[in-house]
C-alpha cells in the first residue's frame, strides 16, 4: 500500500517534471535556437575563419593558416594594412569631434525642452523625427543640397561652386552636420528624461548656497544625469566607430564618384564581402573584423571603467538628505 | 504683513525669470525646429520640380508657381518614364513584408522567451541569462562576415537560393524577360534579427514588475501557462510590446548594410533602402535626381505616418528604457 502510493507519487512527479520542462522548452527553444544559429555560430565561425584561408564559393583552397591573417593586418605594406589603418584613424579622428557634438547638442536642446515652453511636445517630436528616417533618404536629401551642380542649394545660397562632397575637409564636416541632424533625437530624449528626474529641491539647495547657473549645472545637473550621460557617450562612440550609412549614402549616389578608397572600417568590410573578386580573402576580412571588434570592446570597457570611477560631486544630494532627515527629526519631536 | 508682502514680491520675481527663460527656450527651439524641418521641405519641394526649375541653377525649396509637376511620381508606374524607378512598388512591398514579419516573429519569440525566463524555474537559467548579457558586449561586426558566408553556403547546399517566390514575365525591347523574386533572401532578412537580446531584456524587465501572486493565483485556479501568457501577462505588457514593435519596425525598415549584402545580386529582391542607396542610375541628369527625391518621399511615408500616430508614446518609452538600461 505504502509502496504503491510512493510509486504513484513518483509517476506523478515525473509527469509533472516532463510537463513543466516541455512547456519551458516550447516557450524558450525558438529563441535559443535562433540565438545560437544567428549569434553564437557566426561568432564562433568568425573567429575560426579568421585563422583560415577561406572562400565561401570555393572550398578547395580552404586551409588553416594560423596567425597569418592577423600578421598581415599589422604588417606594413600589405593591401589590408594600407586600406584598413587610414580608414580606421580617419574614422576615429571624426569620432573625437563628433561624439562631443552628439552629446552637447542634445543636452542643450534637452535643457531647453525641460523649461517646458509652449508647444514643447511638438518641438520634441520635430527634433526626434529625423532619427526614424532611414539614412538612404537622409543621403538623398543632403547629397542634393550640397551637390556642386545646379541643384546644389547651399552652393547657390553662398554663391560658390565648391565640390563639398568631393573635398576631404568639407566631406567630413557635412557628415558631422548630417549626423547631428539625423541622430540628435535619441540622446536628446534620454537626456530630457534624465533632466526631468533631477529633484528640484537640489537646485533650491544650491541656490541657497549662493550657487549661480554654472555651479548649478556642474554641481547638481551633471552628477545627477551621470548615468544617462555615460550611456549616451558610450553608445555614440560605439555607433560611430562603425560609421557606415552617412558616407555611403552621401557620396555613393554619384555625388562624388572619384572616391574609391573605403573611408571607414565598416565600408571596407562590406566592400570585401560583397565583391566576389575579394571572396578568396574572406579569412583575412574575418581577422580584420575580429581586430576591429576587439577595438570596439576595448573602447566600451574603457568607457565603463571611466564612468564608474567618476564618483563624488553629488554634494547637494547628500546635503539635501541630511537636511530632510533633520526636519523629520524635528517633526518627530 | 511685511513678511507676506515680501513673499509675494519674491514669488513674482522668480516667476518673471521663469517666464523669461521659457520665452528664450521657445525662440531657440523654434529656430532649431525650422532648421530641422527644412531638409524635409526641400526633399518634398524638389520632388515636384519640373525640368525648368531643376536646371535653372537657382534652387528654391519649392518650385515657382506654374512649374510644379507630378511626372516624377508617375515614374513609379510607367516604366518608360525614368527607367529603374518602375520597380519601386515591388521594393516597397519587399520592405513592408520583411519588416512586418520581423516585427511579428520578434514579438512572439522574444515575449515567450521572456515569459519563460521570468516565470519558469529551470536549471541553467542564470547561466543562459549571463551568456545573453555578455553577448550584448560583443560587437556584431565579428559575426557579419561568417553570417554572409553561411548565407552563401547554406543557400548553395540546400538549393534554397533557387526557390522563386514570384516569377514576373515582361517584355523589354520586344524580348521576353523573366525576372524572379527569390524566397531565400527574405529568410535572411527576417530571421537573424529576431532573437535580439535587448528586446528580451526589455520585456523581462517588465515581466519582473508583475507581482508573482497574480500568476500563482491564476495557476491555482487551473489556468495553463499559455492562457496566463495570452490573457494576463500580454495585456499588462501592452506598452512595452508597443515599444518593441516600434524599435524593431524602425530598425528593420532602416537597416542598410545587411540587406545590401544579401539582396544585392537580384534587383527585384531589393528593399526600398537598398534601392535608394544604390541609386546611381542616371546620376547627373536632373530629372533622375528629382525622381530619386520622389522615391524618397514615397519611402518616407510609412515611417512618417507611423511616427505621427505614435511619437508621443515612442518618445516617452524610449526615455524610460534609456534611464533603466
Amino acid at each position: 500500500m505504502e509502496g504503491q502510493l510512493n510509486l504513484n507519487r513518483n509517476k506523478y512527479r515525473r509527469r509533472e517534471f516532463c510537463r513543466q520542462y516541455g512547456l519551458t522548452a516550447i516557450f524558450l527553444l525558438p529563441y535559443l535556437i535562433l540565438f545560437i544559429f544567428f549569434s553564437v555560430i557566426p561568432l564562433a565561425m568568425g573567429i575560426g575563419i579568421s585563422f583560415m584561408n577561406y572562400n565561401p564559393y570555393d572550398s578547395s583552397t580552404n586551409a588553416f593558416v594560423g596567425f597569418d591573417n592577423y600578421v598581415a593586418i599589422f604588417t606594413q605594406g600589405t593591401a589590408m594594412n594600407k586600406l584598413f589603418w587610414p580608414a580606421f584613424w580617419e574614422t576615429m579622428l571624426f569620432d573625437i569631434v563628433a561624439v562631443p557634438c552628439l552629446t552637447i547638442v542634445p543636452l542643450l536642446l534637452a535643457t531647453l525642452i525641460n523649461k517646458q515652453p509652449p508647444g514643447y511636445k511638438l518641438f520634441r517630436a520635430i527634433l526626434y523625427l529625423p532619427s526614424v528616417v532611414s539614412i538612404t533618404i537622409v543621403g538623398i536629401i543632403f547629397g542634393s543640397m550640397f551637390s556642386s551642380d545646379a541643384l546644389g542649394l547651399v552652393n547657390s545660397l553662398l554663391g560658390t561652386e565648391i565640390d563639398f562632397l568631393g573635398t576631404e575637409w568639407s566631406r567630413w564636416l557635412i557628415i558631422l552636420f548630417v549626423s547631428i541632424w539625423w541622430q540628435t533625437g535619441t540622446n536628446f530624449v534620454i537626456f530630457s528624461a534624465a533632466l526631468r528626474d533631477v529633484p528640484k529641491s537640489l537646485y533650491e539647495a544650491c541656490e541657497m548656497d549662493g550657487g549661480g547657473k554654472l555651479t548649478k549645472f556642474f554641481k547638481v545637473t551633471l552628477p545627477n544625469i551621470k548615468g544617462s550621460l555615460g550611456l549616451c557617450i558610450f553608445t555614440t562612440i560605439i555607433g560611430y566607430m562603425g560609421l557606415y550609412g552617412q558616407p555611403v549614402t552621401l557620396y555613393g549616389n554619384g555625388n562624388a564618384p572619384r572616391i574609391t578608397d573605403p573611408q571607414t572600417p565598416m565600408i571596407m568590410i562590406k566592400m570585401f564581402l560583397s565583391e566576389s573578386a575579394y571572396a578568396s580573402r574572406t579569412g583575412m576580412i574575418s581577422a580584420l573584423a575580429v581586430v576591429f571588434g576587439i577595438m570596439i570592446m576595448i573602447v566600451s570597457t574603457l568607457q565603463r571603467v571611466v564612468m564608474r570611477e567618476k564618483k563624488g560631486g553629488d554634494r547637494y544630494a547628500r546635503k539635501f538628505e541630511t537636511y530632510t532627515s533633520l526636519i523629520e527629526e524635528r517633526e518627530a519631536k | 504683513m511685511q513678511g507676506s508682502l515680501k513673499r509675494t514680491h519674491r514669488l513674482s520675481k522668480s516667476e518673471k525669470q521663469n517666464r523669461r527663460e521659457k520665452a528664450i527656450a521657445f525662440i531657440i527651439l523654434l529656430i532649431v525646429s525650422i532648421i530641422w524641418i527644412f531638409p524635409f521641405l526641400y526633399l518634398i519641394g524638389t520632388s515636384f520640380k519640373d525640368e525648368y526649375s531643376l536646371a535653372s541653377g537657382n534652387p528654391t525649396i519649392f518650385p515657382e508657381w506654374g512649374h510644379w509637376t507630378f511626372e516624377h511620381y508617375l515614374g513609379f508606374i510607367d516604366s518608360s518614364n525614368h527607367g529603374r524607378v518602375d520597380n519601386l512598388p515591388i521594393w516597397m512591398a519587399n520592405s513592408l513584408v520583411s519588416t512586418t514579419l520581423t516585427v511579428l516573429f520578434t514579438l512572439i519569440v522574444d515575449t515567450l522567451a521572456a515569459y519563460a525566463f521570468t516565470f519558469f524555474k529551470f536549471k541553467g537559467k542564470k547561466a543562459i541569462l549571463a551568456i545573453l548579457f555578455f553577448s550584448m558586449a560583443i560587437p556584431g561586426v565579428i559575426g557579419t562576415t561568417p553570417m554572409y558566408s553561411m548565407y552563401v553556403a547554406i543557400g548553395k547546399a540546400t538549393g534554397l537560393n533557387e526557390v522563386a517566390l514570384f516569377t514576373l514575365h515582361g517584355t523589354e525591347n520586344g524580348i521576353d524577360v523573366v525576372e524572379k523574386i527569390y524566397l531565400y533572401p527574405f529568410l535572411w532578412l527576417i530571421l537573424p534579427g529576431i532573437a535580439g537580446v535587448f528586446n528580451l531584456i526589455l520585456m523581462k524587465n517588465f515581466f519582473d514588475s508583475i507581482p508573482p501572486d497574480i500568476i500563482d493565483s491564476a495557476r491555482s485556479d487551473g489556468a495553463g501557462d499559455f492562457k496566463i501568457f495570452w490573457k494576463i501577462v500580454l495585456p499588462l505588457a501592452r506598452s512595452t510590446v508597443l515599444l518593441i514593435v516600434l524599435f524593431v519596425f524602425v530598425g528593420s525598415w532602416n537597416d542598410l548594410i545587411w540587406p545590401q549584402l544579401i539582396v544585392s545580386s537580384n534587383e527585384l529582391n531589393y528593399t526600398i533602402n537598398v534601392a535608394l542607396a544604390g541609386y546611381t542610375g542616371g546620376a547627373g541628369t536632373f530629372t533622375a535626381k528629382a525622381a530619386q527625391c520622389a522615391a524618397a518621399v514615397f519611402a518616407l511615408l510609412p515611417i512618417l505616418i507611423l511616427f505621427i500616430f505614435v511619437q508621443n508614446k515612442m518618445i516617452d518609452g524610449l526615455a524610460s528604457t534609456g534611464v533603466k538600461r
